[in-house]
């Protein structure tokens, strides 16, 4: 295959069509909240582009932001982004194994200097010169230096390479860091979650291969289009939450009725995801669709913040300042979703 | 601080469709007037972020109606389509091979995109007929 076939070249002699880039850049608008009428825009953009470079770091993980992404979603539209980029590097899914595996990264690098895209999931450990997670007689902290080095971007995913997550959790016996930490000389995007949303990866390495750039961020360095709004904004149990219907065991009657699981240590009001609307599994349920409330994995050091099971109103986590305002935006909530979809809209609209 | 120091609002009960229809209804004429008077081609409007309740949902059904056309699409999935009873403001629905609904939005347009064969797939076309002619 030429190096120079555009993206619908390349996909189009796969029987892929310019209906698919279409339906694929429709679904990404819907979940970020972009203007429909950019769709087609996206489309032709996506269309024109070359195969995206990508090179996967694997660090102080699990293995289940990688789970999430690639298991949740086959065979769906979302999927379609493996067709989209190259993944040239990637320790659990390459064929490739040992000096050849590492051999690969290299040559893509090499090829692609400046213009790759690294992909983390994992922690970097720091402690004692970093000896506590190692590839190819290398610390993670050396690896992630001589890759970002000539990365264009880089998409911290899951809260471990966000925040630290769970290597970090106390006492942190490794000196556990998140990538943003490290990396201070290039764009790098936060994709938190234990594990992240498939939609919201699949979504912003979207968004990067046809605007080129990283989308808009909060302060915690994650997309807003993603982590805008809190679980408790979009939940459908708060209509319960506004009336104090609160379940106060996991077999109640309110449990039962299926009532705000506030009481029960729910994390909805003060953590940023899109569970509540994106959901998992093919859009089947979430968490607190299923009777158990949010544990706020998309948090920074969401593990040390004393019991999942403890209303918020009793843990580390919640200050009465911050929890009388969640209470008090829910009675704009109907109207807020959509003024807010349109601000979203608005903004990226402007392109600012 | 206890449950109690929450500030507790008691939503209304929302019966029947909201201002939602309406109001959009009158988004698609602002975009047909707009198509119509040649300053724009194509408009959308995404309905799968809005809020919309199953009644909301109904009624701007009902206020669109159906047209004359309809179409079936296999592309990564299957896409529905079809004209509703305003001329030019076309439904759109896309699945996801795992028969998921990705995406719903009206077109407001002539031809919508994705009924139309783009130029670029057109062009490879050419290109495979003539190898197939070649060949015999
Ligand atoms: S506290 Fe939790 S369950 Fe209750 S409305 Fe908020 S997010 Fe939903």
């Amino acid at each position: 295959m030429k190096k120079a076939d555009t993206l619908g070249d390349e996909l189009r002699r796969q029987g892929i069509s310019r209906r698919t880039f279409l339906k694929f850049c429709a679904a990404m608008a819907t979940s970020m909240a972009l203007p429909a009428s950019m769709a087609p825009v996206m489309a032709d953009a996506l269309a024109a582009t070359r195969r995206q470079s990508v090179i996967w770091l694997s660090f102080q993980e699990c293995t289940g932001c990688t789970e999430s992404i690639l298991r949740s979603y086959a065979p769906s539209i979302e999927s379609l982004i493996f067709d989209f980029i190259s993944l040239d590097y990637h320790h659990t899914l390459q064929a490739a194994a040992g000096r050849a595996a590492e051999d690969a990264r290299d040559q893509a690098m090499q090829e692609n200097w400046g213009k790759y895209l690294v992909i983390v999931d994992g922690s970097i450990p720091l402690k004692d010169g970093g000896i506590y997670s190692t590839i190819d007689g290398h610390t993670n902290l050396e690896t992630l230096e001589t890759v970002a080095a000539g990365a264009a971007a880089l998409i911290s995913v899951g809260t471990c390479a966000a925040y630290g997550g769970l290597p970090m959790a106390r006492p942190n016996p490794t000196g556990a860091v998140g990538v943003d930490e490290i990396i201070k000389d290039k764009p790098v995007i936060n994709l938190p979650g234990c594990p992240p949303i498939p939609e919201v990866m699949t979504g912003t390495i979207a968004s990067f291969l046809t605007f080129g750039r990283l989308p808009e961020m909060d302060r915690l360095g994650r997309p807003v289009a993603f982590f805008g709004d809190t679980i408790h904004d979009r939940c459908y149990r708060r209509p319960l939450y506004e009336r104090g219907k609160f379940a106060r065991g996991f077999d109640d009657e309110g449990a039962r009725k299926g009532w705000c699981l506030y009481a029960l240590g729910c994390k909805g009001p003060i953590t940023y995801n899109a569970c509540a609307t994106i959901k998992w599994n093919q859009g089947q349920s979430f968490p607190i669709q299923s009777g158990h409330g949010c544990l706020g994995c998309s948090e920074p050091r969401f593990w040390d913040k004393d019991s999942f099971y403890k209303p918020l109103s009793a843990t580390h986590w919640g200050n009465a300042a911050g929890l009388a305002a969640a209470a008090a935006a829910g009675a704009a909530v109907g109207a807020g979703v959509a003024v807010l979809s349109r601000r979203h809209q608005d903004t990226i609209a402007k392109g600012e | 601080m206890s449950l109690d120091d929450i500030p507790i609002q008691i939503a209304p009960p929302q019966e029947g469709p909201s201002e939602m229809p309406k109001a959009l209804l009158h988004e698609v004429w602002e975009l047909l007037q707009a198509v119509c008077a040649g300053r724009s081609v194509r408009e959308r409007i995404d309905l799968h972020g809005l809020p919309l309740s199953p009644a909301d949902y109904q009624q701007l059904q009902q206020l669109l109606g159906r047209g004359e056309v309809s179409a079936l699409i296999e592309a990564s999935g299957r896409s529905e389509v079809f004209e509703t009873a305003v001329a030019g403001v076309w439904w759109l629905r896309d699945f996801g091979a795992d028969e998921r609904l990705v995406a719903e939005y009206l077109e407001i347009t002539a031809l919508p995109l994705m009924l139309m064969t783009h130029h670029d797939d057109l062009c490879a076309a050419v290109a495979l007929l003539q190898q197939q002619l070649s060949a015999e």
